[in-house]
């Protein structure tokens, strides 16, 4: 069965008989339908018909025939997709009017292919990739872009996927001047996708890290790998949508990869393509090695693209151009020391020849040497009576989990096994483990205490040294106490014994003259002016407040008055039968003059 | 082609490979339409604004010549956008131009209507217009200045063919030997920097700012202007030292007479053939209101007038500078920066950039002393941890830059350079005094009379004081010909031009290195602004050693 048969019998009988009537002149019925499939074939068989069919050929009716040249053929949701129609009735007309041409034809499977019985040479041209060719041949610098990426990840640590592209787009827009900002909202999409099936990125503690050894691995590959893999981790059907911008942003050569991944071209498609002058050799990336320069004012300059993805892990760039920039800053040091890298690492990557610049050397070795200088521990404290301390210290079992001995009575606990050691001194008898208190036990009183000094100043508390820190709790508490009867004031002191009471007091530091908490306040009943009263002066503060129940009820928002955040204040409601609910006042706020 | 060295990026940045053996004969080449930006060792930048251009289009370039130049000296193809950005805002130059009327008014003329009637969109010109016809708006010789300022901040560049007024005749020429005897000639790269300012004369030429670091002989550019352009000028400057030594420089080099060099400071009201006066004394107002000073030299017959430091140029001479725009006018410079951000206005009134050297390029051809640069890290002293501790943040610098512990580091170094002349300079006046108190040496202060000053300046560089203190009053501007070491205690916040300056002091080149010593409190926020004061000496090719002593 000839293509022209299978589509006229693919198509609806309405269709047909519309075809056959537009073709072949009025039909009369009832009709014959062999006749006039006979008829419809003989009739796009002859040459002045083939030739002034071809002659109308739009030139959006040649994109879609040259695709399907390309691709031989292509689903209409495919099509679509690869033309990025935004007005599907358009491309529906303009595909009806090839159908009903018989220049496009349904084949078997219902996707639409050409009809071979048409020389389609003189209508098929790369003008359907017209706007996209204008780019062919450009610099690209696909890899160092996306090792860019990495890097911009690996410093700003967002918190997601989502705002990753959010928060580091702006950035890199301006320091990729060859991609548009089109461009690179896709490659950079395509390349999260990727970069998470890959788990060259994956989310841990809230934040997404950089994983060295598999973007290692992952540039490793070659650039067609590289391709191929961004456009295989999407959805198929997204990537479809964006093929022709894709095609643009990793330049033409992807194309073959494009018709492999995605659209399962087979080789003779591709050869087709060739042929076509739709893959095209991009320009080398490799590029020369001439330039490699990192100087003291902390900017790295090269020209090749065989750089190691570890340089962009401890930099920040700044433009993927003809030359790549990066620079040095404490902070890309900082993401690059987290990643794993050494100071050792980042002189080798800095410098190849072995010829180094001693002022970045020298900023470099202090920024280990401070980074080096601080040991955060994930764990979890634990503290017992002394003797309960040494059987724990004695039992071998437990020494795994032992992150850290800090006084006679006190440990730092791994906290990822917290499950097993709490099981293993339970086996020795302590049944009685209380829980763990965890940091959201005491956020109320933190909030509750404002910030000293005043306009936003702020007083860092002293961490104590290490000597004071393994004092005896005890002891350590009553040198506070003193503290507190030295320091404060009557009124602040029962707000620092609050704190002391809570295990927030960690350090005398924190004891300072004149300041100020704000004390819990009880009014009842609905008068609003005599609550307002009682609250005003509980907290020894001039003005008026209105408050805001929990209840939702009586909300009076006016401004927000900072500073008293999470005041440990809360008010008495009484309804109409007499029932009196005491509730925590959420908020507090100002009262503007024009409201008073 | 790899043999070129410029490679030009997408973002209009140009970066000059310092090891090719013909990166000398391209920076003089592409220097009339680009800006220096930093010159590390081994890559120099270079950016091409639209200022750049349309000064490069008044000194005569178009966009013809500016693309050839890049592509002779180009590895790569010039990127697309960038020869479309060079074409298309050198197309815009001359567009608008401004044409003399008469001793009181100029038309300003537009090429198209649509400019004509954008350019009376804005308000400023619409105020100031006195009249428009078909061909040209006419405006009050005395708007000349701000009228360009806002025109080139609003995107239309001004050709000014409004031609620069001669002063009253000045007869004067350089010496070859110097009154105290020495022989004198003017340096090769300060004769570019004339000649690039001067631009052979042409309209478009004349005015401008001339960059190039402390102690490569700034004033002596300015000299050779005075001598060439023959004319009456005016010197401002940014303090008494600086006029004395603006004064003294002239007597010495040139065939000016004492009597033909005028004083206007605080301490002396004369004018001369030659004035120099300090900006201080142009923005003091009386009683009334009024800048008597500021009004006395508008009305003098200037043909030239000198803008010293010209970063530090107060907000209000601006106003100064509108009114001198048919004048020559030289703007002279180590770093243009402003913490107020204000550099494209100076540009704008005063001129634009003529010509910038990078510092290592001096250094290496021996203009400038050699200088090592060390920060060295001290803990904070155990009275002063626990004070910083507690303090605000507004106070921690303060207390950080006062740390005690830095005197034990002052006394270690003036004993490790011993012989040499050092001077130690700081913020904190409680701070230098207690140097001065431990020590013995001399402080300089804002608070000093300016002879007590001048002094012990003069002691200091005839070696009969070996070692000074002093305040910030030292940043800019004073000469020391022989100061070899710089011990900074404590500075302004981050900013980059003072320690820049501060280097400057002791950069005139001399038979040993120089040292600039920088001390900073460990673990404090002045490492950090301390790296920030760091950037623009880095970005002109200095390193700091960073040492952490005990």
């Amino acid at each position: 069965m000839s293509s022209l048969t299978t589509h006229l019998n693919m198509i609806t009988q309405d269709r047909f008989l519309a075809l056959a009537g537009l073709m072949l002149g009025k039909v009369s019925m009832p009709y014959n339908r062999e006749r006039l499939e006979a008829g419809l074939v003989a009739f796009f068989n002859d040459s002045t018909v083939r030739r002034n069919l071809l002659s109308s050929v739009t030139a959006g009716e040649s994109r879609i025939l040259s695709l399907l040249h390309t691709f031989h053929s292509l689903s209409q949701t495919q099509l679509s997709d690869l033309l990025e129609y935004r007005n599907h009735k358009a491309f529906s007309r303009t595909l009806d009017r090839l159908t009903d041409r018989c220049l496009v034809l349904y084949n078997e499977n219902g996707d639409l292919e050409l009809n071979d019985s048409l020389d389609y040479s003189s209508v098929i041209s790369r003008a359907v990739f017209k706007d996209h060719l204008a780019s062919g041949g450009r610099m690209l610098r696909l890899t160092d872009t996306l090792k860019a990426f990495t890097g911009a990840l690996s410093t700003a640590r967002p918190r997601s996927f989502t705002s990753a592209e959010n928060q580091l787009s702006g950035p890199l827009h301006e320091a990729t001047p060859l991609l548009d900002a089109c461009e690179l909202d896709i490659l950079f999409h395509a390349f999260l996708a990727a970069a998470r099936a890959l788990a060259v990125i994956r989310e841990e503690g809230g934040c997404l890290i950089v994983d060295r050894n598999a973007a290692h691995n992952f540039f490793s590959h070659g650039t067609d790998w590289i391709r191929s893999a961004l456009l295989s981790q999407g959805s198929p059907t997204d990537l479809a949508r964006k093929t022709v911008s894709l095609a643009a942003v990793f330049d033409l050569p992807y194309t073959r990869k494009l018709a492999e991944v995605v659209l399962k071209a087979p080789g003779e498609y591709l050869d087709r393509m060739d042929r076509l002058g739709f893959i095209l050799q991009a320009e080398e990336e490799t590029g020369d090695e001439s330039i490699f320069s990192a100087a003291a004012d902390m900017n790295v300059v090269f020209s090749g693209s065989s750089t190691d993805v570890d340089l962009f892990l401890f930099t920040s760039v700044r433009t993927i151009d003809r030359l790549v920039t990066l620079s040095v800053t404490d902070q890309s040091v900082l993401a690059g020391f987290e990643c794993g890298l050494r100071l050792d690492d980042m002189l080798r990557l800095l410098f190849p020849s072995g010829e180094r610049d001693a002022g970045l050397v020298s900023r470099l070795e202090d920024w280990d040497a401070k980074y080096r200088s601080f040991t955060i521990i994930d764990a979890i404290y634990l503290e017992c009576e002394e003797s309960t301390a040494r059987l724990l210290e004695a039992m071998p079992l437990l020494g795994i989990h032992i992150v850290r001995k800090l006084s006679p009575r006190s440990f730092l606990m791994r906290r990822d096994t917290e499950d097993q050691w709490r099981r293993i001194i339970r086996y020795m008898g302590f049944s009685m483990l209380s829980s763990t208190i965890r940091p959201d036990a005491h956020r109320t009183a933190e909030e509750a205490a404002p910030a000293a000094g005043t306009d936003g100043d702020f007083t860092a508390p002293v961490i104590p040294e290490q000597d004071s820190f393994t004092e005896d709790s005890g002891e350590y508490r009553k040198i506070l106490a003193q503290e507190i009867d030295r320091k404060a004031g009557p009124q602040a002191a029962e707000g620092y014994r609050s704190l002391l009471d809570s295990g927030m007091l960690l350090s005398p530091s924190q004891i300072t003259e004149g300041r100020t908490f704000p004390r819990s306040a009880s009014v009842s009943g609905f008068d609003y002016k005599g609550k307002v009263n009682l609250l005003s002066s509980a907290l020894g503060r001039n003005s008026f407040y209105t408050i805001t129940t929990a209840s939702g009820s009586g909300v009076y928002s006016i401004e927000a008055l900072e500073g008293v955040r999470g005041a440990d204040a809360s008010v008495t409601l009484m309804d109409e039968a007499g029932t009196r609910t005491s509730v925590k006042v959420s908020k507090i706020f100002k009262i503007s003059e024009k409201l008073d | 082609m790899s043999d070129r060295p410029l490679v030009i990026q997408s973002d209009r940045t140009l970066l000059l490979d310092m090891h090719s053996p013909c990166c000398d004969e391209c920076r003089d080449a592409i220097i009339p339409f680009c800006e220096l930006v930093r010159s590390p060792e081994h890559l120099h930048t270079y950016s091409i604004s639209a200022l750049a251009l349309w000064n490069a289009c008044s000194a005569g370039l178009d966009a013809g010549t500016i693309l050839s130049t890049l592509e002779r000296y180009s590895r790569y193809e010039i990127p697309q956008t960038v020869s479309y950005f060079i074409q298309d805002t050198c197309s815009r130059y001359g567009v608008i131009s401004l044409t003399p009327d008469d001793e009181e008014t100029f038309f300003v003329t537009c090429k198209s209507e649509i400019y004509r009637k954008r350019i009376l969109s804005i308000p400023f010109v619409r105020d100031n217009c006195l009249d428009a016809d078909d061909d040209s708006l006419r405006f009050p010789l005395n708007r000349r200045g701000d009228l360009k300022l806002v025109l080139i901040s609003n995107g239309f560049p001004v050709e000014d063919l409004i031609p620069l007024r001669k002063g009253e005749a000045l007869s004067v020429e350089l010496r070859t030997r110097t009154l105290s005897g020495k022989d004198f000639s003017v340096r090769d790269y300060q004769m570019k920097a004339f000649e690039s300012f001067w631009a052979g004369g042409r309209p478009g030429g004349g005015y401008g700012v001339i960059v190039l670091p402390c102690g490569s002989g700034k004033t002596i550019v300015g000299i050779e202007a005075i001598a060439r352009l023959k004319t009456s000028t005016l010197i401002l400057a940014p303090n008494v030292a600086s006029v004395h030594q603006w004064i003294s420089e002239l007597a010495d080099k040139t065939t000016l007479s004492r009597d033909e060099i005028g004083e206007y400071s605080g301490e002396c009201k004369r004018l001369g053939k030659v004035t120099v006066c300090t900006y201080s004394m142009l923005i003091q107002s009386d009683e009334n209101g009024e800048y008597r000073t500021f009004n006395l030299m508008l009305a003098q017959k200037w043909g030239f007038v000198i803008y010293d430091e010209v970063h530090l140029l107060p907000a209000p001479v601006f106003r100064l500078s509108s009114n001198l725009q048919s004048v020559y006018r030289m703007g002279l410079t180590a770093t243009l920066i402003r913490e107020d951000g204000r550099e494209k206005e100076v540009f704008s009134l005063v001129g634009p950039k003529r010509y910038d050297v990078p510092w290592s390029e001096l250094e290496r051809k021996g203009f400038i002393a050699k200088a090592y640069c060390h920060e060295i890290r001290v803990s904070l002293s155990d009275e002063d941890e626990l004070d910083y501790a507690l303090a605000p943040m507004a106070k921690k610098i303060g207390i950080a830059a006062r740390n005690r512990r830095k005197l034990s580091l002052v006394r270690s170094l003036l004993e490790k350079h011993e012989g040499e002349q050092i001077l130690i300079i700081g913020q904190y006046l409680d701070q230098l005094e207690e140097i001065r108190k431990t020590f013995g040496f001399p402080l300089i202060t804002g608070s000093m009379r300016n002879t007590m000053r001048d002094e012990l300046y003069q002691a200091f560089r005839e070696g009969r004081i070996r070692v000074l203190i002093v305040s910030k009053v030292a940043n800019f501007a004073i000469d020391l010909p022989d100061a070899s070491v710089a011990i900074q205690v404590s500075g302004t916040f981050g900013s980059r031009q003072e320690e820049a300056q501060r280097l400057g002091r002791i950069l005139r080149p001399k038979s040993r290195d120089s040292h600039f010593y920088t001390l900073v409190s460990r673990n404090t926020r002045e490492e950090e602004f301390s790296l920030n004061r760091q950037k623009f000496l880095i970005e002109q090719g200095y390193s700091y050693s960073v040492e952490n002593v005990n």
